[in-house]
């Protein structure tokens, strides 16, 4: 009798335990502008007002719209940013604190599949996306550098050395061409942890289409395939810090 | 005409004027085996130690000095349209960096508590400065926050402090950076975790013998969890409750003749420990492919004490190393005019301009 308590009790602890490994669920969640990774840093955007305009002393007198060149910097970000996109209640009214009704910055989709390590024409200040990719990770995943680089840098050159398998694959020609399965085996048979879900809040729940992510060296890695696009197509980078509770560790993974 | 370390000294003078205040020159090294082939200025705040009113009482007067007139943060804010102006001009950057141990979250909070029970308005103004302004619309100098062993509280980093690195090296357009920037305490971890401290240390540079992970942020913080000491034990000083500098102290201006080579000179294997570990962990034939192959100069906080350390081998690699001091515990250095010997609360600040390395005691009237 006593034999089979302790039989029984041996095999429920096993039990438990296997349970707890088997619920572990690995999200990776978007995060702000700051924590992600989804634009190469150094290139400019060209902003054009594509609307009529709405005020009568806007617009120029001809009908073409204007652009002008802009790089966001973390500048543009905080809630009473004002400087560069002037923006107003077409009805007026008068709140209580002096913060503008809205700011402006960009939403970016991801860096373009496969990473390119081209020289980005006429910008001879501007790091091709590979490098500049490298040096976000380089930072580390504390350094909240989505939007702009650091005055400092990482060790960019080990830390392209120890992302090289990883960044291989990203950078393949025929990237677009596969599809999950095939992405999944040719990523590195160590270090990699797969997602179990992707959580995003840029986009409405139905725009983003399919995601694959995948953990490596304490950043999420996490490929779009818009709807309508080819393959996977975008990057976004996360860092992987993003919890220390046990629970959502997965049992190999490193910490970070 | 000014150069850019006139500048700063100016910027800082037009706080410590009006209070009967001075600079002084603890130590420079004004020569080109510096290496920096850039134009940027490198401003060094080392590590303060803050905590609260409510956790000073415990802690009598020992801790972040002259935090009653806020002195550090209108030095700092004296530099922001320094940066501006030169940003618009595009001639240099002001680049800061803190070296770390910006609030003691070891004697912060107590072992229960949680990172949301730092309060958003201590040290506010020091806080925005430094880097938090800019997400405030607020001035700001936007610098790199480095990680020390104090920073850290149960496995975690206070959120609100980027960028926030382990480590940095200088961007250089030559793709070789000659400065290399740390807490300044990883020997202390390897001692603790890892018997072999310089093959641990190449790790950091090299990333080969083990994985990288294993210095990273969380990983650094944790491990800081495991040893952070018990409270009773964090009463004293942190490192020595006074700190004596060698060699006489300049008063410095704008334009004033001061010494070039106030430094001291070291063999390897003849000085410390931790400089001993860099150098060697520098010339190992593993690191000549990496980031620090080019590195000439080594910033660092951690021991408050202030100096510079230079080795400069023949025919072999140069190294200095660079420590900022503090703003905690106290110092004692000799005043050139008179060579009387004073004892004041440690206020140190770092630059880098060219070739021209200095380091700086914040002197008021008590």
């Amino acid at each position: 009798m006593l034999r089979s308590t302790l039989r029984w009790s041996v095999l429920v602890s096993q039990a438990l335990v296997v349970g707890a490994g088997c619920c572990h669920r690995a999200e990776v969640s978007l995060r702000s502008p700051f924590d992600r990774y989804d634009h190469n840093r150094t290139r400019r955007l060209s902003v054009t007002d594509l609307q009529e305009p709405v005020h009568p002393t806007m617009g120029g007198g001809d009908d073409s719209p204007r652009a002008r060149a802009h790089a966001f910097e973390t500048s543009d970000y905080p809630p009473t940013a004002s400087e560069q996109f002037q923006i107003e209640l077409i009805e007026k009214d008068a709140p209580s604190d002096a913060l503008p009704p809205a700011i402006l910055v960009p939403t970016y989709p991801g860096v373009p599949l496969p990473l390119s390590d081209a020289p980005i024409a006429e910008c001879s200040e501007c790091r091709t996306d590979r490098a500049d990719l490298i040096d976000y990770l380089a930072t580390g995943p504390a350094a909240q550098a989505g939007i702009e680089a650091p005055d400092l840098a990482g060790a960019v050159k080990r830390d392209g050395r120890d992302f090289e398998p990883v960044l291989a694959v990203l950078s393949r020609r025929d990237l677009v061409t596969l599809d999950e399965s095939a992405i999944r085996k040719a990523l590195p048979e160590a270090g990699i942890e797969l997602a179990d879900a992707v959580h995003d809040t840029r986009y409405a729940p139905g725009a983003v289409g399919t995601t694959l992510a995948f953990r490596y060296r304490c950043f999420w890695f996490v490929l779009y395939r818009y709807p309508a696009q080819p393959g996977f197509t975008r990057l976004v980078v996360v860092n992987g810090a993003v919890s220390t509770r046990p629970e959502d560790k997965a049992p190999d993974a490193p910490s970070c | 005409m000014s150069t850019p370390h006139d500048e700063i000294v100016a910027a800082l003078l037009t706080v410590l004027a009006p209070l009967g205040g001075e600079l002084r020159l603890l130590s420079r090294l004004a020569d080109p085996v510096i290496g920096n082939d850039t134009d940027d200025a490198y401003f060094f705040v080392p590590d303060l130690h803050l905590i609260t009113e409510q956790r000073q009482v415990h802690y009598g007067t020992y801790g972040f000095n002259h935090r009653q007139t806020g002195l550090l943060e209108k030095l700092l804010h004296a530099l922001v349209p320094l940066r501006k102006k030169w940003k618009a001009a595009r001639t240099r950057k002001l680049i800061t960096i803190q070296l770390g141990d910006f609030f003691d979250l070891w004697r912060e909070l107590k072992p229960t508590a949680s990172m949301a029970d730092v309060p958003e308005d201590a040290f506010a103004s020091l806080r925005d400065v430094l880097y938090r302004g800019i997400h405030r619309g607020l001035p700001c100098l936007q610098a790199v926050m480095l990680l020390g062993n104090h920073d850290t509280h149960a496995g975690e980093t206070l959120p609100e402090i980027s960028p926030l690195l382990l480590k940095a090296f200088n961007r250089a357009p030559s793709g070789k950076p000659f400065l290399f920037v740390t807490h300044g305490d990883c020997f202390d971890w390897l001692e603790v975790l890892v018997p072999d401290a310089i093959s641990e240390f190449v790790v950091q540079f090299i990333g080969k013998l083990t994985p990288t992970t294993k210095y990273s942020v969380g990983d650094v913080s944790k491990a800081a969890a495991r040893i952070n000491k018990p409270i009773a034990d964090l009463k004293g000083s942190i490192t020595k409750p006074v700190h004596v500098i060698g060699g006489s102290a300049v008063k410095v201006t704008p334009g004033a003749d001061l010494p070039s080579h106030a430094i001291r000179r070291v063999d390897p294997g003849a000085t410390s420990r931790r400089f001993n570990d860099y150098y060697s962990a520098l010339v190992a034939a593993d690191a000549q492919a990496t980031d620090a192959a080019s590195i000439r100069v080594i910033v660092a906080g951690h021991t408050h004490d202030a100096g510079m350390l230079l080795c400069t081998p023949s025919g072999q690699r140069p190294l200095l190393l660079m420590d900022c001091g503090a703003w905690i515990e106290r110092c004692r250095y000799e005043l050139f005019e008179s060579g009387k010997d004073v004892e004041e609360p440690s206020a140190q600040l770092g630059v880098i301009v060219g070739n021209d390395a200095r380091i700086y005691q914040v002197r008021v009237p008590a």
